[in-house]
C-alpha cells in the first residue's frame, strides 16, 4: 500500500467535515468546486513550500493553454490540404509560411510569420467524437470513465508543483470552460483560479480581489483585530497544527489583498496600449495578453478559451469570422513571448477538442472527427519550426506518428519537470497514474 | 353531405392597389395568423403579420369553406384579410399561404370552430376571481410566464360539460397546456394535460354533478409560459367522444358508426363518407343535441370490408370470425389483459401488408399484434414498427385459417381503447417531395416554387419508391399559365433529381397549389402515392416535432420579374474520373443592377463533388465553381442545374440555371508511377508509365505535385502515343529527408477546345540524407563519380535498385584496380 501523497483527496480533511462560512470565502469568482481561499492558502502553505525544486530546471516553466471550445477545423486552420479534391479541402485557400512546403489557412497568415517559433502537431488523434468527451480527453490527457474524475493538467501542475510569488498556480480565463479542467480526484484545492470576467471587456477587473466596496482599510484592519481577539483566545484554548495552519491561510489571504504586486499581475490596464492593439482588442486578443502577464508574474498554468468552432453550417464564413483574431493574438503572444526571453521557458498549447470531418456536409459545414486533427505546441522546451506527424492526403487519418492525447500529456508533464510516470492517489487509496502507458514524444523537444 | 368537402379548391384573388416602388421585393415571411382561429358561418377579420408583405396579392387556401371576400395591406408586416366561412366549413385546422406579386409565403395555419368566440380577460389569475363566461364557448387567450387562467361556467345537474383547448395545435410556438374542471371547492373532477386524440393538448368531458358553478383552469404544463403561448379553449356541452368504431369504411359509402368515450354514453350516428379523401388526415366528428365536436376522430377510407369484433373473442376458439382477407378488423380492447382474436382464410403465396392502427388513429391503444397458425404457434408479431402502432408484411405459408390476435402492450385497456387492423395485398407506392433545405432547422425555406416572369428556378425533387423499382416520370397538374416544368425522367438508381421551372416572358403573375405527380416510366406498374409534404409547425432542435400539417399539393406561383437571370456554360469536354474542373456560370444583368450574385449547385451527380458556393461579384458577370470527379463516379452524362439568389435590399430572390448536361468519363489516361528515391543534393528520376485509353489530339501537359520543399521537377509533354516518361527531379542540399507521400501527376488533356484536367498515378518519394565517407574509404576513381543516368543512356533506363547496384560494382571495380 503506498503511502499518502499530501495534499490527495483522501489527505484533505476539509473532505470529511461539513464546508464552512470560510471555506467558501472566494479568491476570484468561482464555480461551486472552485478554489476557495481556504483551499488557495492551504496550497500555499501546504504543497508550495514542500516542493523546492531539485537539480536541472526544468524547460518549461508554465504553461499557456489555449483551447479552442467545439472543435477546431485542421484542414481549415494548421492541415490544409490544397491538393485534395474541393469537397475535401473546402473552400479556405492556404497561405506559405515561414517553413519551406507548409502552408497554413489563408486566415492564418500572421501565425505563419512565426511558424519558425512552433511546433505544428498535424498526427493528434483519439477516439470521442462527442463534445464532452472530447474536451475530457484534452483536458486531462485520459479517455472519460465513468467510475473517476480525472484532474485537468492545470490541477496536476497546481498539486506538483504548487504556488509561486503569491499567485494561483492554475488560472482559468475567462472561467473555468469545463467540469473537465477542474481538479477531478484530487482536492478542490488545486481547482482553477477563475477570473469571472472577460478581459476584453472595457472596465474588467477580477473580482473580489480588492475590498468589498464601503470597506477601506481602517475597517478592514479593525475588522481583523476583532477577529484576530477571537482566534487568540480560541487558540489559548486549544493546541492543535489544523488552527495554526489555518491562521497561516488567513495570514497570506490579508496578504494578498493587501498585495499591490500579486493583484497587479491581473491587471491588464498595465499593459501598453499599443500591445494591446497588437494583440487585437478582442475576446482572443486580451485573453492571450493576459495570459502572458500572469505567467510572467508567475502562475504556472493559464488555460484560456477562444470562441465556438462547432461549425457544421457555413464553415467558410465561420472560419473568416473566427480564425483572424486568433491568428493575430496567437502571433502576438509567440512574438511578445519570444521578444521578452519568456518563450524558451513557457509552453504555449493550442488545442481542440477535435478536428473536423474530411468531407464538406450538405450544409457547407463540417462535422465531428476526432480521427486526426492538430495542436500547435510552442516555446518550453519544444522545438522551433517543425511540423510533428502528417495527416494522409484527405486529412482522413494519421499518417505519420499519430500522436494520442496521453502521449501529449506526458510531454507537457516532462517539459515542466514532472515525472509522468507518477501515480496520485484517488479516493479509497487508490493509486492513479497520472498519465497511462504514455511515452514522452521525443522528437517534439527541442 | 358537405358542400365544402365535395367542392374543389377555390382560390379568392382580390386585386390590390399597390406602390409601383415595390416591385423588386421579394420572399415575403409569413409568421402567423390573428386571431388564431372564428367561428364558422360568420365573417372573420384575420391579420396574417410578417415581413415584406406590401405586395400581397392573394391567400392559397388549401381546404374548402373559407373564402376571401377582402385582401388589404396594412403595412410592409401585416395584411388584413376578411375570410367568409362556411356555416359547413370543416372545423379545426385550415392551411394557407400568402402570395406576393414577388413570392410565396411560409405555409401557416388557423382553426374554424363552431362557438362563438370571446377573449380571455385578466384578471383571471385566481381561483376565487375567475372570468366568467356562459357555455357553450370558444375562449381566445394567452398563458403568460407562470400565469393561470380560470373560467367559471354555470351548470345544471346531469348536463355534461366538455373542455377541449388547441395550443400546441395552433403549431405557433412550443406549449405544451394542462386543463382541468373544478368544482367551487376546488376540487378537480377531470384534468388532462396531453391526450392521445390531442397530441400536447388536453381534452376533458363530464356529467356536471350538480348544479353550480364549475371552474376551469388553464395553464402551462409546467407553470411556464410566455406571450406567443395562445389558445383556443371550447367550452360547452357538446359531445366529447375520444373512440369511434368502427374506425374506417370505404370512400364514398354512408354507414352507422358509434362513438365511444363520451360520458354521456355512447353516441350512434350515421355518416356518408366522401368518394375520395380529402387533404391531410380525415376524421368524423361527433353531434347530438349538445353540438358538435371541435375536433374529429381520425377515421380511414379504404376499401377494405369492415368486420367488427364480438364478444368473448378471446381464444382460438371463440375468434371473431373474419372470413377471406384482404378486411379491416375493428375492435376495442374493452378491459384489462383482454387480447382480442379474430380467424381468417387465407390462401398460399398470399402477401399481405398488416397496420394496426391505433395511436395513428388517437387511440390510448399500445397494440401488439401477432398471427398464429389455427390452435398453434405464433407466426409472426410485432410491437412498435410505426410509432407505437404494428405492422408487419405476411405470407402465408398455406391455405388455410390463421389467428391475428391484438393486445396492448401493457396489458391495459378501457372503453376507448379502439383500434383498426388492415389486411392488404403489396401495392406498390411512391411519396414525392422537395426535401428540407433547413437541415438542422425546421424552417420552410425553399419548400415552395417561385418563379419570376421569364426566368427559371429549379428545386430538388426527392422519391422513395416502395415495393417496386425503375425509372420514374415527374410531371405537374395545375401549375399556373405560361409555367413549364422541365424534369428529366428520375433514373432507378437515383432518389432525386433537379426541376427546373420555366415562366415565360409574358406569363400572368399568379399562383397555384399544384400537384407534383411521379409515374413508373414502365407503363404497365401502376403505384399509389404521390407528393407530401410535412410542413414542421412546432420543432424543438433534436427533441422532435411537436405539430405539424402534411400537405400533398405544392404552392407554385409567376412572380414579377427580377433584374438578373443566370445559366450554366455547358462543358464541352467530359469530367474524368478523378478529375476536376470548374463549371462556368454566366449572369444577365439588367442595365443598373450590380449586386453580387451567389450561386449554389442543386444537384451533383453520385460520386462528384462540389464547393457549396460560388459568388458572381458585384458587377461581373461569370464565376467558377470548382467541381470534381471520384475514382468511382458514375459515368453517363447527367443533367443539373445550379440556383442563384441575389438581394436588392427588400429580401433575397431566387432564380435558377437551365438543366445543363454534364458528362462524367472514365479518364483519358492512367499513369503507373514507380517508386522514387533519391539523396540530398543530388538529381534523380521518377518514371511513370502510361495507358492511354481515349486517344487525345496534340500533346498534353503533365505535371509533378505533391513534391515535398526544395525540389524540383520541370514538367513533361505527352502525346496520345507517350507511352513511358521520367521527371528528371532535381533535391537540394536541404530537401527534407524522409519519405515522402501523396506524390500524383496533373495532366492537362486538350480536347475539343477545352482542358479535361486527370489526376493520376500517385506513388512516394524517398529522400536520403548521404552516407558519411568512410573513414579509411579510397577516393572514388572520375569513371565513378558521375554514375549514368537515364538521360546518358536513353536505350536502357535504370531503376533505383538497378543504380544503387551499378555504383556499387564500380566501387567495387575500382577497389580491386586499386
Amino acid at each position: 500500500m503506498p503511502s499518502n501523497v499530501t495534499g490527495t483527496w483522501n489527505d484533505d480533511p476539509a473532505h470529511f467535515r461539513r464546508p464552512t462560512r470560510r471555506g467558501f470565502l472566494h479568491v476570484g469568482v468561482l464555480g461551486a468546486l472552485g478554489l476557495t481561499l481556504d483551499d488557495f492558502f492551504r496550497l500555499k502553505a501546504g504543497a508550495a513550500e514542500t516542493k523546492a525544486p531539485a537539480g536541472k530546471e526544468p524547460p518549461a516553466q508554465s504553461v499557456i493553454h489555449v483551447f479552442l471550445p467545439g472543435g477546431m477545423a485542421h484542414q481549415d486552420s494548421f492541415d490544409p490540404k490544397p491538393y485534395a479534391p474541393i469537397e475535401y479541402r473546402g473552400e479556405v485557400g492556404t497561405t506559405p509560411t515561414k517553413l519551406d512546403g507548409v502552408f497554413f489557412s489563408e486566415y492564418l497568415k500572421q501565425t505563419a510569420q512565426v511558424a519558425d517559433k512552433i511546433t505544428v502537431c498535424r498526427s493528434m488523434t483519439h477516439g470521442e467524437a462527442a463534445h464532452e468527451r472530447g474536451t475530457h480527453n484534452m483536458f486531462t490527457g485520459y479517455r472519460p470513465s465513468p467510475a473517476l474524475v480525472y484532474p485537468s493538467m492545470g490541477s496536476v501542475v497546481s498539486h506538483e508543483l504548487g504556488v509561486r510569488n503569491n499567485l494561483p498556480p492554475y488560472v482559468c480565463i475567462p472561467s473555468q470552460p469545463t467540469n473537465f479542467a477542474g481538479s477531478g480526484y484530487l482536492s478542490s484545492a488545486y481547482a482553477p483560479f477563475s477570473l469571472g470576467g472577460d478581459p476584453a471587456n472595457a472596465g474588467f477587473s477580477v473580482q473580489d480581489l480588492n475590498l468589498p466596496g464601503g470597506v477601506d482599510d481602517k475597517r478592514f484592519t479593525t475588522r481583523r483585530t476583532m477577529l484576530d481577539a477571537v482566534n487568540d483566545h480560541f487558540s489559548k484554548q486549544e493546541k492543535a497544527d489544523g488552527l495554526v495552519a489555518m491562521d497561516t491561510f488567513y495570514q497570506r489571504a490579508y496578504s494578498l489583498l493587501s498585495s499591490q504586486k500579486a493583484r497587479e499581475a491581473f491587471n491588464i490596464n498595465a499593459e501598453p496600449a499599443k500591445l494591446r492593439d497588437e494583440y487585437g482588442r478582442n475576446a482572443a486578443g486580451q485573453r492571450m495578453l493576459l495570459a502572458r502577464r500572469l505567467v510572467e508574474a508567475g502562475v504556472r498554468f493559464v488555460s484560456l478559451t477562444y470562441g465556438g468552432w462547432d461549425m457544421h453550417v457555413g464553415i467558410k464564413g465561420a472560419m473568416a469570422g473566427q480564425l483572424p483574431a486568433f491568428d493575430q493574438a496567437y502571433a502576438a503572444l509567440i512574438r511578445d513571448l519570444d521578444g521578452r526571453g519568456l518563450l524558451k521557458n513557457t509552453l504555449v498549447m493550442v488545442s481542440s477538442e477535435f478536428g473536423r470531418t474530411p468531407k464538406i456536409n450538405g450544409t457547407a459545414g463540417r462535422d465531428h472527427w476526432p480521427k486526426v486533427f492538430s495542436v500547435v505546441l510552442a516555446g518550453g522546451g519544444v522545438k522551433r519550426g517543425s511540423v510533428y506527424g502528417t495527416s494522409d492526403a484527405t486529412a482522413t487519418e494519421p499518417e505519420n506518428d499519430p500522436l494520442g492525447v496521453e502521449d501529449l500529456a506526458a510531454t507537457v508533464y516532462h517539459l515542466l519537470g514532472i515525472n509522468h510516470e507518477k501515480k496520485l492517489i484517488a479516493p479509497g487509496n487508490r493509486p492513479i497514474d497520472l498519465v497511462r502507458e504514455a511515452t514522452v514524444r521525443k522528437d517534439l523537444l527541442a | 353531405m358537405n358542400k365544402c368537402l365535395t367542392s374543389s379548391l377555390l382560390v379568392f384573388s382580390v386585386s390590390l392597389c399597390l406602390c409601383g416602388s415595390n416591385s423588386f421585393a421579394a420572399s415575403p415571411v409569413l409568421g402567423g395568423v390573428a386571431p388564431r382561429g372564428a367561428q364558422r358561418g360568420t365573417d372573420a377579420v384575420l391579420f396574417l403579420n410578417g415581413a415584406r408583405l406590401s405586395d400581397a396579392k392573394e391567400v392559397l387556401l388549401y381546404s374548402p369553406g373559407v373564402s376571401v371576400a377582402k385582401l388589404e395591406v396594412v403595412n410592409d408586416t401585416q395584411v388584413k384579410v376578411t375570410a367568409k366561412i362556411a356555416a359547413d366549413c370543416r372545423l379545426g385546422e385550415h392551411a394557407l399561404r400568402l402570395r406576393t406579386a414577388t413570392g410565396l409565403s411560409e405555409l401557416q395555419t388557423f382553426y374554424v370552430g363552431a362557438l362563438p368566440v370571446v377573449d380571455e380577460k385578466e384578471p383571471n389569475s385566481e381561483f376565487q376571481t375567475p372570468q366568467k363566461i356562459p357555455l357553450n364557448v370558444t375562449v381566445h387567450g394567452v398563458v403568460t410566464a407562470e400565469d393561470v387562467d380560470y373560467f367559471a361556467v354555470e351548470c345544471k345537474k346531469g348536463q355534461r360539460l366538455s373542455v377541449e383547448i388547441e395550443a400546441m395545435r395552433l403549431g405557433s410556438t412550443l406549449f405544451d397546456p394542462y386543463i382541468a374542471i373544478l368544482d367551487s371547492k376546488r376540487f378537480e373532477l377531470a384534468a388532462s394535460d396531453d391526450h392521445p386524440l390531442a397530441g400536447q393538448d388536453g381534452i376533458v368531458s363530464i356529467l356536471v354533478p350538480a348544479d353550480g358553478t364549475y371552474v376551469i383552469q388553464v395553464r402551462e404544463s409546467a407553470y411556464g409560459g410566455n406571450g406567443g403561448c395562445l389558445y383556443r379553449l371550447h367550452v360547452g356541452t357538446f359531445p366529447r367522444p375520444t373512440a369511434v368504431l368502427p374506425a374506417g369504411g370505404k370512400p364514398g359509402e354512408e354507414l352507422d358508426v358509434t362513438f365511444l368515450g363520451d360520458p354521456a354514453g355512447p353516441i350512434k350516428q350515421r355518416v356518408k363518407l366522401p368518394a375520395t379523401a380529402p387533404e391531410g388526415k380525415f376524421g368524423l366528428f361527433a353531434q347530438d343535441a349538445g353540438g358538435i365536436s371541435p375536433s374529429p376522430v381520425p377515421f380511414r377510407l379504404s376499401d377494405l370490408p369492415n368486420i367488427l369484433d364480438t364478444e368473448g373473442n378471446n381464444s382460438h376458439l371463440t375468434a371473431t370470425k373474419a372470413g377471406d382477407v384482404p378486411a379491416a378488423l375493428n375492435g376495442v380492447i374493452g378491459k384489462e389483459k383482454e387480447i382480442d382474436h379474430y380467424r381468417f382464410t387465407a390462401k398460399k403465396g398470399q402477401v399481405f401488408d398488416v397496420h394496426c392502427y391505433a395511436r395513428r388513429l388517437g387511440s390510448p391503444l399500445d397494440p401488439v399484434m401477432t398471427i398464429y397458425q389455427l390452435n398453434g404457434g405464433a407466426l409472426i408479431g410485432n410491437d412498435d414498427a410505426i410509432g407505437p402502432d404494428s405492422y408487419f408484411r405476411w405470407g402465408a405459408p398455406a391455405d388455410g385459417d390463421y389467428v391475428l390476435t391484438v393486445a396492448d402492450h401493457l396489458g391495459k385497456g378501457g372503453p376507448t381503447y379502439f383500434y383498426r387492423v388492415e389486411f392488404t395485398p403489396v401495392q406498390p407506392k411512391v411519396s414525392l417531395t422537395i426535401p428540407k433545405v433547413d437541415i438542422f432547422g425546421y424552417s420552410q425555406e425553399r419548400q415552395t416554387i417561385s418563379v419570376p416572369r421569364g426566368n427559371r428556378f429549379a428545386a430538388l425533387v426527392s422519391a422513395s419508391r416502395l415495393d417496386w423499382g425503375g425509372d420514374l416520370t415527374l410531371g405537374g397538374e395545375g401549375l399556373p399559365a405560361g409555367l413549364k416544368m422541365q424534369a428529366d425522367t428520375m433514373p432507378a438508381g437515383l432518389t432525386a433529381i433537379p426541376v427546373v421551372f420555366e415562366a415565360a416572358a409574358d406569363a400572368p403573375v399568379a399562383g397555384t397549389l399544384a400537384k407534383i405527380t411521379g409515374t413508373p416510366a414502365d407503363p404497365k406498374l401502376k403505384v399509389t402515392g404521390g407528393f407530401d409534404q410535412s410542413v414542421i409547425l412546432v420543432g424543438v432542435g433534436n427533441v422532435g416535432v411537436f405539430w405539424k400539417l402534411d400537405v400533398s399539393r405544392a404552392a407554385v406561383a409567376v412572380t414579377e420579374e427580377v433584374p438578373f437571370k443566370v445559366s450554366i456554360v455547358e462543358p464541352k469536354a467530359p469530367l474524368v474520373q478523378n478529375g476536376s474542373w470548374q463549371l462556368k456560370i454566366v449572369a444577365e444583368r439588367k442595365a443598373g443592377f450590380k449586386a453580387p450574385i451567389t450561386v449554389y449547385p442543386l444537384f451533383n451527380p453520385p460520386g462528384v463533388g462540389s464547393a457549396s458556393a460560388a459568388t458572381i461579384a458585384e458587377g461581373q458577370t461569370e464565376t467558377l465553381l470548382p467541381m470534381n470527379a471520384a475514382p468511382n463516379a458514375t459515368v453517363g452524362k447527367w443533367r443539373t442545374a445550379v440556383i442563384a439568389t441575389s438581394d436588392f435590399g427588400k429580401g433575397p430572390v431566387w432564380v435558377s440555371s437551365q438543366l445543363a448536361t454534364i458528362e462524367i468519363a472514365p479518364p483519358f489516361v492512367a499513369f503507373a508511377m514507380e517508386r522514387g528515391a533519391g539523396e540530398q543534393g543530388k538529381p534523380t528520376d521518377l518514371f511513370c508509365k502510361i495507358t492511354q485509353t481515349t486517344p487525345f489530339q496534340g500533346s498534353a501537359l503533365v505535371k509533378l505535385v505533391g513534391l515535398p520543399p526544395k525540389v524540383t521537377a520541370p514538367d513533361v509533354q505527352i502525346t496520345k502515343d507517350t507511352k513511358e516518361i521520367a521527371f528528371k527531379l532535381t533535391l537540394d542540399k536541404t530537401s527534407p529527408a524522409g519519405q515522402h507521400n501523396n506524390v500524383f501527376c496533373q495532366v492537362f488533356v486538350p480536347h475539343n477546345g477545352e482542358t479535361v484536367l486527370h489526376n493520376v498515378g500517385g506513388t512516394q518519394l524517398r529522400i536520403d540524407v548521404p552516407l558519411p565517407p568512410k573513414a579509411n574509404e579510397p577516393a572514388k576513381p572520375v569513371v565513378a563519380a558521375a554514375p549514368p543516368t537515364p538521360s546518358a543512356a536513353p536505350s536502357k533506363r535504370l531503376t533505383r535498385l538497378e543504380q544503387l547496384r551499378l555504383e556499387q560494382a564500380e566501387r567495387e571495380k575500382a577497389q580491386q584496380k586499386k
